[in-house]
């Protein structure tokens, strides 16, 4: 287990380095690609403290906060401005209110998972609960991860004996390239989770993938014969005539319509997404048991959606784990 | 350099996970210079806003907060701030 390095001092050093909210927001997404639970608590806690308290002490009110937030909104949009510190404090404070928010949501104590290792565009995540492991293999799109961050999504799988491999690779340019050192294209990502899988003797292979992770996580659960795939507003059009060029098939519903019986398929998307909708029927024609979970009032991100509306564990139980609970969630299908 | 920029904005609309342009059938037109779109009608959420506003400021140093992103008026209207930055 590698101690951790995202630690309340790594955030100190990154708040200093921003001079806009901006920059400051954009540190606060690259550290929610990477944080498990209980580090993201951990920061939490510290800015809570910690950065509550400057304002409060130099008695900097709401309502000035306010003030100057209504007054630099009215200034000409153009170069970017330093925000006041104080200002770039209050936004770590509610940054730090979310992610502890979000991470309450699931209704447990911090996921006991570690970041066991980081390769490139390869991270695995370990559980301490023992037991006979699952992996669970995620293809990361290029809309923050699983379309929340990665620690509230470690939260709802953590608590089971499971590593959580995550893949990511550049935006826009999808997984048919590989993951950055591991692999070169998508076959080749397939051969390296395969070796994966036969060293890590697990009871259960799992594939997750969401947006342009989506259509991957199926292919490769289609191709590794795992026990479940699972994805989530996928894009079927993304590198689709790519990737079915590299696994040798005329099309990736060719290669979908090979999935193993023993697979369970499910696919979820928001319905006000047109373009989700279109790419799960297409999807789908080739998948008839696929399980289609539609989400109601939900756009692109439908996860995140799920999260708020407390009934993601649900979906993680019966999509992932197996679990045979009646489906949560209603809205009409495509 | 026009037609480079809005295939940029095209870009960075897809990769913060908004296609409205897509659904509307206009990104074909938009990408060609001959439709226009309210950045406020693209159905952004928070995190897709903000995803957005620190692309702009990186790449173009034009800075916006995420609630303001509507200020920007359309499309064309960002593409004109763009090309005076």
């Amino acid at each position: 287990m590698t101690a951790s390095y995202l630690t309340p001092r790594l955030y100190d050093r990154l708040f200093d380095r921003c001079v806009t909210e901006n920059q400051l927001a954009q540190a606060q997404i690259a550290l929610e690609n990477r944080l498990t639970p209980a580090e993201a608590y951990a920061i939490a806690d510290h800015i809570e403290s910690a950065y509550a308290e400057g304002p409060v002490r130099r008695r900097i009110t709401w309502l000035r906060i306010e003030r100057d937030r209504r007054r630099r909104a009215k200034e000409p949009i153009g170069a970017p401005r330093a925000a006041p510190r104080y200002l770039r404090a209050v936004q770590a404070v509610q940054w730090a209110q979310g992610a502890r928010h979000q991470l309450d949501l699931s209704g447990r104590p911090a996921a006991p998972i570690d970041r066991l290792w980081l390769r490139g565009g390869a991270t695995m995540y370990r559980s301490r609960v023992p037991g006979p492991r699952t992996l669970l293999v995620g293809f990361a799109g290029n809309l923050r991860g699983f379309m929340m961050p990665t620690q509230v999504f470690l939260q709802f799988v953590g608590e089971r004996p499971v590593d959580v491999l995550k893949l990511e690779v550049p935006r826009g340019i999808g997984y048919i390239r590989g993951v950055a050192p591991i692999s070169h294209d998508f076959p080749s990502t397939l051969d390296w989770l395969q070796s994966v899988i036969d060293d890590g003797g697990y009871d259960r292979v799992v594939t997750v993938g969401t947006s342009g992770g989506g259509l991957p996580a199926l292919l490769a659960g289609s191709r590794l014969g795992v026990d479940a795939a699972f994805a989530a507003g996928p894009a079927a059009q993304m590198n689709a005539v790519e990737m079915a060029s590299q696994l040798g098939a005329a099309t990736v519903l060719d290669v979908l319509a090979a999935t193993p019986e023993r697979t369970a398929v499910t696919i979820a998307y928001g319905v006000l997404s047109l373009r989700d909708t279109e790419s799960v029927e297409y999807l789908a024609s080739a998948l008839p048991t696929a399980r289609i979970v539609p989400v109601a009032d939900a756009d692109h991100a439908c996860l995140f959606d799920l999260v708020q509306r407390r009934a993601f564990a649900p979906l993680v139980a019966t999509a992932l784990f197996g679990a045979g609970t009646p489906d949560p969630l209603a809205a009409p299908g495509p | 350099m026009a037609s480079a920029t809005r295939a940029e904005i095209v870009d960075l609309l897809h990769a913060c996970g908004v296609f409205t342009l897509q659904e509307h059938g206009i990104e074909e037109a938009f990408l060609a210079g001959e439709a226009d779109f309210p950045i406020g009608e693209l159905r952004m959420d928070s995190l897709s806003a903000m995803e957005f506003c620190i692309a702009l400021e990186n790449t173009w140093g034009l800075s916006i907060a995420p609630v303001d992103v509507g200020r920007l008026g359309t499309l064309d209207g960002l593409l004109a701030r763009l090309a005076g930055s």
